[in-house]
């Protein structure tokens, strides 16, 4: 019985926690993003309605710094509000989530 | 992504339509799916069911029906005072007396004893004689009456004076009552969740089929979902057989018979 009390307290300390969190649409989306992608860092992620531009030198993806820097703010504050954390298991160098 | 972040996303209509898939590879630990899924199936066999997209949208709505299940139980705990509930504890030996002085009930020494888990309802029943039964209820203000079928259709009612002699007033703890009733918010069937994750389409290739055959706590829980769909199967196209009624008076009709043996 006290065990389910437990369960009880966790359930309730989540969703307490989950109703006072207030995120944007864009954040959302990387949210989204962080869940079906773990291990990802911030150039990983497109910012939305914009082609994906490619180095034909290099044969690989052009980073844009500003988005980058915006991506990594949005993933900072998810991680802030406790909705995401790093990936210490992640092999890939920089910030991973 | 934390546990924080996984009861966002369930809380999100989008949810219904994300991979259920890779959040569970992503978020393997959770608690909500140590009590809503691991019961019943393994956390290998799940990461091994690749393109049964039916049967991740099934979950997944099984996952949020639950999780709103709890929200709304906990909504309820929290507008709820507890203070006043009390239960009641009987003393049997000293209420046997009674019933068999006053009613001349012999056969309660070996009756079947049925009550709820307030206490505010005893059932004494007859065990050679199932439809002769002798029950006690519990009303406001320690007032209280008593119940005394001998046969099916036949019953009397009276007021049962001094009740309160026969049973203690016990107080549970406000978190005793919320825990065994959180217990039964989130205590699951093998065949709740069998039915509830089963495409009506569901027919399974060799692979997907084996994953599923070597999971043994899949296997139990398909195993139990079966004895439930074949009795819910039998009671609607068999009535006669197998409904509510036909079965209580074949027991009846076996008790009644046992009893003849027996004299």
């Amino acid at each position: 019985m006290y065990e389910s009390y437990q369960n009880y307290e966790y359930f309730r300390n989540k969703i307490e926690f989950i109703k006072r969190i207030k995120i944007n649409e864009l954040a959302k989306s990387y949210l989204f993003y962080i869940a079906l992608n773990p291990g990802s860092y911030a150039y990983d992620i497109e910012p939305p309605n914009k082609e994906i531009s490619y180095n034909a030198d290099t044969d690989t993806k052009k980073t844009n710094q500003s988005n980058y820097r915006k991506a990594n703010n949005i993933l900072n504050r998810l991680h802030e509000s406790k909705l995401i954390k790093f990936d210490i298991d992640s092999k890939k160098k920089g910030s991973s989530w | 992504m934390t546990e924080e972040g996984l009861f966002y996303l369930v809380r999100t209509p989008i949810f219904l339509r994300m991979n259920f898939q890779k959040i569970i590879k992503s978020c393997p630990h959770s608690k909500i799916f140590d009590i809503l899924l691991y019961p019943f199936i393994k956390l290998d066999t799940l990461c091994s069911l690749d393109n049964e997209y039916m049967m991740w949208i099934n979950l997944s709505f099984y996952i949020q029906k639950y999780i709103v299940k709890i929200e709304n139980f906990i909504a309820r705990t929290e507008s709820r005072s507890y203070e006043n509930e009390v239960r009641y504890k009987w003393n049997m030996l000293k209420i046997e007396e009674h019933l068999k002085r006053e009613y001349k009930c012999h056969w309660i020494d070996n009756a079947e004893v049925n009550q709820n888990y307030e206490g505010t309802f005893l059932k004494f029943i007859n065990i050679s004689i199932p439809s002769s039964t002798i029950e006690i209820r519990l009303k406001e203000n320690n007032t209280g009456y008593i119940v005394i079928k001998e046969k099916i259709k036949k019953s009397k009612k009276k007021n049962m004076k001094n009740i309160q002699n026969f049973y203690n007033i016990l107080h549970e703890s406000r978190e005793k009552k919320i825990g065994r009733q959180f217990s039964n918010v989130i205590e699951i069937s093998a065949s709740e969740f069998i039915f509830s994750i089963m495409s009506p389409f569901g027919v399974f290739n060799l692979t997907k089929s084996n994953i599923l055959n070597h999971d043994d706590l899949f296997t139990k829980s398909l195993e139990r979902a079966r004895e439930v769909f074949d009795k819910t199967y039998k009671s609607i196209m068999n009535p006669k057989l197998y409904s509510v009624e036909a079965l209580l008076k074949s027991y009846i009709f076996e008790m009644a018979n046992d009893t003849d043996l027996n004299i």
